[in-house]
């Protein structure tokens, strides 16, 4: 849809691991309660079992989500935190559609390193020279490079791209890559098989817009999601549909490992985080150099 | 049977042994293994005996000084630690001999009600660790990727019982834990931000013998195998040292996770000395050959 065309603003979904509160909050109505009509658009996510394309290590923004926000057929999106800022700073070198960091998000999103059954590695220093499938560029890849960086020296730290979290692992189970990165329901896909977790953490998202989406009405996104975090805060359960759907039935509802939900309310984006942030990025070359806080985050929902 | 006296700590860490001794694996080698329990900061009761800032005044290694136990075990970089410094500081040598069988978990925790969410919001904040223990170096390499050397605090807060205590309370934003306490903390229903496996290396004095050596991590290996197909049925030294605060139901099993004794390779000699050197953490000079020695497998 084109920016001249659309009636009212529209919201990304993706992978229902990191848009859990924005799916909770249109399904009980928080949206509607701060007087917005939003529109969801959802686009395929390396978590959907459905999902077939294989993105490119160097390129990010001819990805599915991407692509429509760059044609303005979305306004509002959330990613890895790392993702976000990649994003936000090289559409602005690059001169595509503008996107601002607008806030820290509410997922906290589990990521887990895993290895087969039967392997030999048994803690993240075995990892050396050996491959890890991520998503390049997307959290799988940045909290793989946060989780080894103390395991492990730059160069010894080894990704590799080998597709949809069912592709890599299932190349983990038939020995083509050594390890993977995985977010759920993945992580309880590959604990129903009997894989081997080696570590895993908890990680942020941060929250884009376009500059035509105004602070008001972020304000109140950001309200109706933290409620929704409220509500999956005392018992995610009900909600676990969404993650179990996208593995196409491999894994039963009461197989799901809901305790790994975890979600905070949105806040804003601090001229601190940005700091730490866009340094360890640039520094493993993630991102490029020379971007600020004033030209990249905008923190209009609470101003 | 040769007689052996070795040591044991925190159950996490010494299962291969308890079970390699309980199967009678040990005694399928001809050995005959005693293993002297001394207290570790994974017991409910202990004291802070093991946990003194002078690393050679903690209990085990008094007692290894003394002669009262010629093998043990702990985390990886503890071991280089105590291997390192005994041959700098004139203590009776302790070389590292194996990288060991367990894999322990450790996780980092936090109180809910402190809002801390994820790694990078333990900047600049106070981690309860016991000191050049499994817990503080594996905070360390935990946190290194989300946090600048300098902005990772860790802090002693005594026991794992102690510590989860200290977090409740509000004395420490976060602490590091291992099992049977990540399950403890779970139960209580405190937040683990991360966790990972972590390595053990094995230590012994120069008078246990290169075959006495293969030999005990020939049956240590045949218990991690038996703890893998059943780790329910040893799960109960686990659960003795919560002492009542958890049950077998709430212990999570794929937490534990053990593997065969392996030569300690130069490489990892390099990779971890290095990295607990550049850490400050011990003293340069070492060697591989004046600290490491795999005659277990000569």
């Amino acid at each position: 849809m084109s920016t001249a065309t659309k009636t009212k603003p529209q919201i990304a979904v993706m992978n229902a691991v990191h848009d859990l509160p924005v799916l909770v909050a249109r399904d009980q109505g928080f949206f509607k309660d701060e007087g917005l009509d939003l529109e969801f658009v959802t686009t395929p996510g390396m978590a959907q079992v459905t999902t077939s394309h294989f993105v490119k290590f160097d390129s990010v923004f001819d990805r599915p989500l991407d692509s429509v926000f760059n044609d303005g057929g979305i306004d509002q999106y959330r990613m890895c935190e790392w993702g976000i800022m990649k994003r936000a700073v090289e559409a602005n070198k690059q001169g595509l559609r503008d996107r601002k960091i607008v806030a820290l998000g509410a997922s906290m999103s589990k990521f887990a390193i895993v290895v087969r059954p039967d392997s030999k590695i048994y803690e993240p220093e075995m990892l050396k020279g050996k491959e890890i499938a991520v998503t390049p560029n997307n959290g799988s890849d940045f909290t793989t490079l946060k989780m080894m960086e103390g395991f492990l020296e730059p160069q010894h730290l080894k990704r590799t791209n080998a597709g949809s979290m069912l592709k890599r692992l299932e190349a983990v189970r038939d020995g083509k890559v050594t390890a993977a990165s995985l977010m759920e329901p993945w992580i309880s896909v590959a604990q129903k098989w009997g894989m081997r977790i080696l570590i895993e953490s908890h990680s942020t998202r941060a929250e884009a817009a376009g500059d035509d989406t105004d602070a008001e009405t972020l304000k109140k996104m950001f309200r109706a999601q933290s409620r929704a975090v409220e509500v999956l805060e005392k018992d995610p359960r009900p909600y676990v549909h969404y993650l179990v759907r996208e593995t196409g039935g491999l894994l039963k509802p009461e197989e799901f490992q809901h305790w790994r939900l975890l979600h905070g309310p949105v806040t804003p984006y601090t001229r601190e985080r940005w700091d730490d942030t866009y340094r360890w990025t640039v520094k493993w070359n993630m991102t490029v150099p020379g971007a600020t806080y004033e030209n990249t985050v905008d923190n209009r929902a609470w101003q | 049977m040769k007689k052996v006296k070795a040591s044991m700590m925190n159950a996490i860490h010494d299962l291969p042994l308890l079970v390699a001794r309980d199967e009678g694996f040990f005694n399928d080698q001809g050995l005959d293994v005693e293993i002297i329990t001394t207290p570790g900061s994974g017991q409910k009761n202990s004291d802070h005996q093991a946990l003194r800032s002078n690393i050679f005044e903690r209990t085990m290694e008094s007692l290894y000084e003394q002669g009262a136990c010629d093998q043990f075990r702990m985390c990886e970089w503890g071991i280089m630690k105590r291997a390192v410094e005994s041959h700098e500081k004139g203590h009776r040598p302790a070389k590292i001999v194996a990288l060991g069988s367990a894999m322990s978990t450790f996780a980092i925790v936090t109180d809910p009600k402190a809002g801390i969410y994820e790694p990078e919001q333990l900047k600049d904040k106070q981690i309860g660790v016991s000191p050049y223990n499994g817990s503080h170096f594996t905070t360390l390499k935990l946190l290194e990727g989300f946090l600048k050397r300098e902005q990772i605090k860790t802090t002693f807060a005594g026991t794992m019982r102690e510590r989860i205590e200290a977090l409740k309370k509000g004395d420490v934003a976060a602490i590091s834990l291992m099992e049977p306490w990540i399950s403890v903390a779970e139960k209580q229903g405190l937040r683990v931000l991360m966790e990972s496996h972590s390595t053990r290396s094995e230590a012994a004095g120069d008078e246990l013998d290169g075959a006495t050596l293969h030999k005990m991590f020939l049956a240590e290996a045949e218990a991690a195998r038996a703890i893998d197909k059943n780790p329910a049925k040893y799960a109960h030294y686990l659960v003795t040292e919560a002492g009542g605060m958890l049950d077998l139901k709430d212990l999570k099993l794929a937490r534990i996770l053990n593997a065969p004794p392996e030569p300690y390779t130069r490489e990892r000699f390099q990779h971890t000395y290095e990295w607990t050197r550049d850490w400050g953490l011990v003293p340069a000079g070492a060697t591989y050959e004046n600290t490491v020695d795999n005659r277990a497998w000569q």
